[in-house]
């Protein structure tokens, strides 16, 4: 089941907090919804869910329009960020309750229970009441619930936010896995990064009510259209300028000097753009590169060692706070703070983008 | 150096025994534990026998000297006949009272041989008397020996103990009749308040409609009323002379002319018993005590998070179905917190069913056999019926913190569902719903307001002239009842600060063991009828113990009885605001030198008084309402105004009871609104914490 929303807008009162939002979710795919908070993303989530009815446009569930179809008609399945498991129900209560309204025959009940359960990896927990269950397990019958329900559309509003930072990548993981193995079209929402790209096939970044990009992690990470995406995803040195040429190689004037640097979309001589390389791509020298090469000079204000990598900062004088990251820094001898250096990027490292 | 480490650490010792709590345990168990334990001890040990034959004897002997004196000497001979059969009666009387000791759980000979002894003595009086037939001054000599000999026996132990003695209560059927019709009341109130408590709530927490915050308001006064005051009111306008029925006698006049058969009908049937009877008596309680349903459904649903609705509705589950399978059960934990207090409530008020006219419930019973104290067994009843109630409401309380410990529903964050706008018809009967709900519940303040200013109100809907005379006597020529009630509260409330902030300390701030204890105890008080302390406290301190006067005969007593009724309040007022402020304040206090009691008046004391306060006055609103525990426990001279509103009620001056119960609901007014700007974001219900 594919979904589509075309032109949704959405008011509380008179804040507008989703403006002519246009998305499409292909079927089977698992779609991220991702964005800093308040940025409109749970809004759509439940805006698909009908929970709550949009003021402008149309959501399409395939074929069928549905944005004036209430929740329980919709045939979704949801898991809620803080599970919404009924305390005074037992696990499988809980799982068999949506089926009376499936109108399963009863007798069809504890079979439905027990795959949803053995999907979840939790048979045997059927007796339990929620409050005699971790943090994982009740999001896993939280899952279970949703799915015993044979749903055309799977949502999850932030699931491993209340998990502890070591099952939640586990958990990750069967969430992945499970959706494909079920193929079922799932909509994702998260405000974290890391989630939202090793999860996906495909990611919507949101901000104030708007859709930014929508982009495979690949797509995202590596060219990101807006500043914005830029600066959210990953870790990157920003720097605004303007572009002087064009070319091969995109010349761009900044307050730190002229840069080298490609692009993916139109570019004239004037325009106003930024340069962005991740810090990953810094080369930290002691010496004066080429004149070739984009090179920053300034000196060492502050070191974090993080194991894996080394990140350098730079503070420089025209305000700008550069970062630089040495990968597997065993063999690297540190340096001193207030060390004077050299930042060097290459050229295919630099992402112009327009402003 | 080492001396004063040893100094230093001595004080340390000290101040870590926390030696100063152990006046409050003392008074806890003076007051809380102690008159219970003599409760149940006296409804263990005495045994249940009428002795009233042997006291007929004496009776009798007065009787047969008067006429030998007056000369009448044929009388006299009956007379005489009279005591041989009441003595012969005595001696299976005696019998009895040996058949009773004998089943006394640990063996009494002693006491078993001295009772054979007078039974045998019994027996040769009643021989001798029995030869003495014709001559009744010779009957009369004999028969004073037979008096003084009954005035022995009648003095002689018979304090034993046996379950069999507490379970008497049981085998009689009267006591268990209305055993049965106060457990019944208790469970009909319960049902009338849940349903109109619960429709309140959801309506009140769910919807948004113009009023709502007036409404809420309104509807948590009625619990705040005094309850015998509520009865009189609803007898000024729905008894057999009340403005209803009045009103309905003038229709019935209006329409005698135009519509005969429907004037006549109406004359037949006219005055409608609105009041009198069991529909009466629950009308009264559903009216006062739903609020407490009200409040501790309001705050279990405000508690609810939003995603647990929405989770049934994305699996199908809507209307009354999620209403039914999802809402409702998470209510359960404040429900049945709500539902005890209103079964106990029930259960154990006596002034409500004796003003309607119904003395078969167990309270009532309870009541009039202490004070009446017209015979040693109905007094024993008394304290049994009133250990029989202490015991099904701490037996209900268990069960009820227990179900409630299992069901904690309880989430640290939720969001709380929005409101739904209530808009058109379905607002108009939400409206109609509270409107006349509010009516019902009001009419009794209503009645005691008009009646309280009313020279004349007979015959008539509303009074026909008015006047100032009750209030001119009550303020004036009695104000004993208004002084006392303001003195004993303020006292009872003093002593509830200071008892209460105390133990609330310890439960919140210590690891002492007696934690628990005091949790319990609190709690207990909480749940315990006023009827049945009442009578312990008659039965505890009934004898002198350091005064000459026993304890219950000095005013004291009232004070004493009030606080610890009242004291759970502060208690959990107290504990309450002490929760929110974080040890963390306090350890930063001593972190910078401030010492333990510096900390508490310069930290802790200002962040709590708010809360104390609010507890404070809320004991002091209930206390001055009080009246099961002050009606029993009343002294001459010491009366406070609810038993001055009884006693008018009861000796016919209906106006003077309801000026005293006016100015009753505009003090208790007024403290609420005081208490309500204190605390404008104080959390109501959840009084099991």
């Amino acid at each position: 089941m594919n979904i589509k929303l075309i032109g949704v807008t959405k008011r509380f009162k008179t804040v507008e907090v989703l403006s002519n939002v246009d998305l499409h979710v292909r079927d089977g795919e698992l779609f991220t919804l991702l964005g800093p908070s308040g940025c409109g993303k749970t809004t759509t989530l439940r805006l698909i869910a009908g929970f709550y009815v949009p003021d402008e446009g149309k959501i399409m569930f395939g074929e069928r329009e549905v944005q004036h179809i209430p929740t329980f008609k919709r045939n979704i399945g949801m898991v809620f960020q803080n599970y919404a498991l009924w305390p005074h129900m037992t696990v499988h209560r809980n799982v068999a309750y949506g089926l009376q309204f499936k109108k399963e025959p009863k007798a069809e009940w504890p079979r439905i229970v027990n795959e949803a359960l053995a999907k979840v990896g939790l048979v045997g927990y059927e007796d339990r009441y929620p409050g005699q269950l971790s943090g994982g397990q009740q999001q896993r019958v939280a899952l279970a619930r949703a799915l015993a329900l044979n749903p055309d559309v799977l949502l999850l509003d932030e699931p491993l936010s209340n998990l502890d930072a070591k099952i939640r990548g586990s958990v990750r993981a069967e969430i992945r896995k499970l959706q494909q193995a079920l193929g079922i079209t799932t909509v994702y929402v998260t405000h974290d990064q890391e989630e939202a790209l090793t999860l996906s096939d495909r990611i919507g970044i949101m901000r104030e009510g708007q859709l930014v990009q929508i982009g495979s992690p690949h797509d995202l990470y590596e060219r990101p259209a807006t500043r914005f995406v830029a600066d959210f995803i990953g870790s990157n040195n920003l720097v605004a300028g303007k572009v002087k040429a064009t070319g091969d190689d995109i010349l761009v004037e900044t307050e730190l000097g002229l840069f080298r640097g490609y692009t993916h979309s139109e570019m004239r001589p004037g325009d106003k753009c930024t340069i962005a390389f991740r810090p990953e791509n810094v080369e930290v020298g002691t010496e004066q590169p080429s004149a070739e090469e984009n090179w920053i000079e300034g000196k060492i204000s502050f070191a974090s060692y993080m194991g894996s990598t080394l990140r350098y900062e730079m503070d420089h004088p025209a305000g700008f706070v550069l970062k630089a990251d040495i990968k597997n820094p065993l063999h690297h001898e540190e340096l001193g703070w207030g060390s004077d250096v050299y930042f060097c990027f290459p050229k295919s490292a630099a992402l112009v983008i327009a402003d | 150096m080492s001396s004063g480490m040893s100094v230093v650490g001595l004080k340390r010792k000290l101040r870590d025994s926390k030696l100063w709590i152990l006046p409050i345990y003392l008074f806890l168990i003076i007051f809380v534990i102690f008159p219970l334990v003599r409760l149940f001890i006296d409804s263990f040990t005495t045994a249940d026998i009428q002795l009233s034959a042997l006291n007929e004897v004496a009776l009798t002997t007065d009787l047969l000297e008067e006429k030998v004196n007056a000369g009448e000497m044929g009388e006299a001979l009956a007379a005489a006949h009279d005591i041989a059969l009441q003595l012969n009666r005595s001696i299976d009387v005696v019998g009895q009272m040996i058949d009773a000791l004998g089943r006394a759980t640990f063996s009494q000979h002693e006491l078993i041989a001295e009772w054979q002894e007078a039974q045998d003595k019994v027996a040769q009086e009643a021989a001798a008397m029995a030869e003495l037939q014709e001559d009744p001054v010779a009957a009369l000599a004999q028969a004073r020996k037979s008096k003084a000999l009954v005035h022995e026996i009648v003095r002689l132990p018979r304090r034993a103990f046996s379950v069999d003695f507490f379970l008497d209560v049981f085998r009689d059927r009267l006591y268990m009749k209305a055993l049965g019709n106060s457990l019944l009341l208790g469970l009909a109130t319960v049902a009338t308040t849940s349903v109109i408590g619960f429709a309140v709530a959801y309506l009140l927490v769910r919807y948004d409609f113009p009023g709502r915050k007036a409404y809420n308001f309104l509807t948590t006064i009625p619990i705040v009323m005094p309850p015998l005051v509520g009865v009189l009111g609803f007898i000024f306008i729905l008894g057999r002379g009340g403005t209803v029925n009045e009103l309905f006698y003038q229709l019935a006049d209006a329409l005698e002319k135009s519509w005969p058969a429907v004037s006549n009908w109406l004359y037949d049937r006219l005055p409608f018993n609105f009041i009198y009877g069991w529909h009466g008596l629950l009308l009264v309680e559903t009216c006062h005590l739903f609020p407490l349903i009200t409040l501790n459904v309001v705050d279990s649903l405000s508690k609810i998070d939003a995603s647990l609705e929405e989770a049934a509705e994305s699996v199908g589950s809507v209307g009354f179905k999620r209403l039914f399978d999802v809402t409702i059960p998470l209510t359960i934990p404040g429900f049945v917190t709500g539902a005890l207090l209103v079964f106990i409530g029930a259960f154990a008020d006596f002034a409500a069913p004796m003003v309607v006219g119904l003395t078969n419930f167990i309270a009532p019973l309870a009541y009039m056999d202490i004070q009446q104290f017209t015979d040693r067994h109905l007094f024993k009843m008394g304290i049994t019926v009133g250990a029989v109630m202490v015991l099904i409401s701490v037996g209900l309380l268990l069960i009820a913190k227990r179900y409630i410990s299992l069901k904690d529903y309880t989430t640290l964050s939720y969001k709380a569902v929005e409101r739904k706008p209530l808009k058109g018809a379905k607002q108009a009967w939400a409206h109609v719903f509270l409107i006349l709900l509010l009516i019902i519940s009001y009419t009794p303040y209503l009645g005691v307001g008009l009646a309280s200013f009313a020279r004349s109100w007979s015959m008539s809907p509303l009074p026909t002239s008015w006047t100032l005379a009750h209030y001119e006597k009550i303020l004036l020529y009695a104000p004993g009842y208004i002084i006392n009630t303001f003195q004993f509260c303020i006292l009872a409330v003093l002593m509830c600060i200071l008892i209460g902030l105390p133990v609330a300390w310890v439960m919140a701030r210590t690891d002492l063991r007696s934690r628990g204890a005091l949790d319990i105890l609190t709690t207990l008080v909480l749940a315990l009828p006023g009827t049945a302390l009442g009578i312990a406290y008659i039965r505890a301190f009934n004898m002198p113990i350091l005064f000459s006067t026993p304890l219950a005969n000095i005013w004291i007593i009232i004070p004493i009885v009030l606080a610890v009724r009242r004291l759970p309040y502060t208690v959990r007022s107290s504990y309450g605001s002490l929760l929110v402020v974080h040890r963390s304040m306090e350890e930063a206090a001593q972190s910078v030198g401030a010492g333990g009691l510096k900390t508490f008046k310069d930290v802790t004391f200002p962040l709590i008084w708010k809360g104390v306060l609010a507890g404070a006055l809320f004991s002091f609103m209930t206390s001055i309402q009080e009246s099961a525990a002050t009606l029993l426990l009343a002294i001459p001279g010491w009366e406070t105004m609810t038993v001055g509103i009884f006693t008018f009620y009861t000796g016919g001056t209906h106006g003077d009871a309801a000026a005293l119960g006016f100015i009753l609901i505009v003090v208790g007014v007024i403290t609420l609104f005081v208490m309500d700007r204190l605390t404008s974001a104080t959390t109501s219900g959840g009084l099991f914490g």
